[in-house]
């Protein structure tokens, strides 16, 4: 048992790695696609609530100067 | 806990549920561009001391020794933290749709919790209370303080995400998380020691000879990696998006680009040993992993820029993006430039030459200050409630006098350190040392004064915000032409 854990300890580089790897296939796995697209749009509506007409100081879009 | 709290008119109502704390938010704004101004102001001062050394005034507290600290600190821990904190607290309300957790109150203590820390810092240095560790200068009882206002930082930071209605935890949380959690434990980690006295300053690291060192640069390369590359990341993830009114350019590659940096740059820090009495192995292991890091930080450099695909009209028309864009580029120029210069073979010329001092300039100017700027730009007239800044042109300005300030600073460094390098290691026919050091340091005089010059134009540039600043929170708008003006073809200025 103790030789068998200080076996998987020494492999601890392969450990992360395979983590790493199951990271990239979770974040490109096709059917969660939809679930971050969903979620790169949390800070473009993250306003909803706020007063209206305030767009974050962006130059006014009118003529007005 | 955080219900019955009062609402300013200055706090936003989100659709039916506790306000978001926002005041606290305009406290770290203004300590942000207040500590900006200072800590850039030191810059200068000890630059022109480069350059001309009766300026030390023959005094010992502002000698260069005792400077160096206050300006490093002021604007790494204080602008950037500043910025860093004060951003969190917004950006986490409105990514997880909740309000701080631990209201005002344990928000309010962060706050000025976080200021005493940066006032007690630089007394220390000023006077030489000092435990001579660079970017851990402070002594023990000030590095005590600190662990208990970085905890409750953390604690309003997870408490907020943990209370949060949006389901999903939005990436630049993750970003800043990483940078609260690993600043703790580099923070606790490298500063171990033992006091003295009881009642005295001077203590003594827990570390000696090359574990010291090793310590060391763990913490202060990855307070590079994690402070000034996490956390200011974070705001990338957050105001380039916003502020393009696009989505970021791959949600996908955002998680990629995230978990390689934290498995990456932990294992850099040997790099800053090369050629010492560190064992060559870990040398050898932080150069390769920090050549690795250059796939996360380009992924994450193109991410960043690309979001502005099918929108970059908007950079000529609106100066705040121009400032956040920029940035990201000047952070894929310094990271490309940094594992670059951790190969040994370049190493061995650029270490302990100006070369560094540019390269992390290119990163804390070009980078770091030019996120800030953009992201402070955008959360004023947010913030105070104003239709838009006092002034866009003055923005336009600060952009260009800033950002031709670097290109000075940078491109001085640059020569002046290669050339540093090449005369340290010149030898004449006989075998000799070519040059001595006094004509080491005679040469790169003039290049000193250039860079100075480029920190004073970036100083300048900081003042122009400050008043612009100023202007938009007392609720001016400058009557001028707008940008969309311009005739099509002609330049927008």
């Amino acid at each position: 048992m103790n030789q068998l854990v200080e076996f998987f300890r020494s492999i601890w580089g392969a450990w992360l790695m395979a983590l790493f790897v199951g990271v990239v296939v979770w974040a490109f796995w096709p059917r969660n696609r939809k679930k971050f697209s969903d979620a790169a749009q949390i800070p473009l509506k993250d306003d909803e609530g706020d007063p209206p007409g305030k767009d974050g100081g962006a130059p006014p879009k009118d003529k007005k100067g | 806990m955080t219900a019955a709290v009062h609402t300013s008119p200055g706090e936003a109502l989100h659709a039916g549920a506790e306000p978001y704390y926002e005041d606290i938010v305009k406290k770290f704004t203004i300590a942000s561009v207040f500590w900006a101004l200072v800590g850039l102001f030191v810059g200068v001062y000890i630059a022109f001391q480069l350059a001309y050394p009766a300026l030390n005034l023959d005094l010992p507290w502002t000698t260069f020794g005792r400077l160096r600290p206050l300006h490093t600190s002021a604007v790494i821990f204080a602008f950037g933290g500043n910025v860093l904190i004060g951003t969190s607290f917004y950006v986490v309300q409105r990514t997880c749709r909740a309000a701080l957790f631990g209201g005002e109150p344990l928000a309010r203590f962060v706050f000025w919790g976080y200021q005493l820390f940066i006032v007690m810092a630089a007394i220390g240095y000023v006077t030489g209370t000092s435990q001579g560790k660079e970017y851990a200068e402070p002594e023990w009882f000030v590095d005590i303080w600190l662990t208990i206002v970085w905890v409750a930082y953390l604690a309003v930071f997870l408490g907020t995400i943990l209370k949060r209605r949006e389901p999903h935890i939005y990436v630049a949380n993750w970003f800043y998380l990483a940078f609260i959690v690993t600043i703790a434990l580099l923070h606790i980690g490298n500063n171990l020691a033992v006091p003295v006295s009881f009642f005295g300053a001077k203590s003594y690291s827990a570390y000696t000879g090359v574990q010291d060192a090793m310590t060391q640069w763990w913490y202060g390369h990855n307070a590079v990696g994690f402070f000034l590359t996490a956390g200011f990341l974070a705001l990338m993830y957050y105001f380039v998006p916003k502020r393009a009114e696009r989505p970021v350019y791959s949600y996908r590659l955002s998680i990629v680009h995230f978990w390689a940096l934290i498995f990456l740059y932990i294992w850099a820090g040997p790099h800053h040993l090369h050629y010492t009495a560190l064992p060559d192995w870990a040398q050898t292991l932080g150069m390769v992993f920090s050549i690795m890091l250059w796939m996360p930080s380009w992924g994450g450099m193109i991410n960043g820029i690309m979001t502005l695909s099918g929108a970059w009209d908007k950079l000529r028309t609106d100066p705040v993006l121009r400032f956040l864009v920029t940035s990201v580029a000047f952070y894929g120029m310094a990271t490309f430039e940094g594992p670059l210069m951790s190969i040994k073979a370049v190493n061995s010329l650029s270490h302990y030459t100006d070369w560094t001092i540019g390269h992390v300039h290119a990163g804390a100017l070009g980078w770091v200050a030019l996120i800030s700027f953009g992201a402070l730009y955008h959360l004023v007239p947010v913030l105070w409630k104003r239709p838009s800044l006092y002034s866009m042109r003055l923005v336009s300005y600060h952009y260009w006098i800033a950002t031709v300030g670097i290109v000075l600073y940078i491109t001085a460094m640059w020569i002046s350190g290669i050339m540093q390098g090449l005369m340290w290691r010149a030898y004449d026919s006989w075998g000799f040392l070519q040059y001595s050091f006094i004509e080491t340091v005679d040469a790169m005089h003039p290049y000193y004064v250039v860079r100075a010059v480029g920190g004073l134009l970036f100083l300048i540039g900081g003042f122009v915000m400050a008043y612009n600043m100023y202007r938009t929170v007392r609720g001016d708008v400058r009557v001028e032409r707008p940008f969309e003006a311009a005739p099509h073809g002609a330049p927008a200025e």
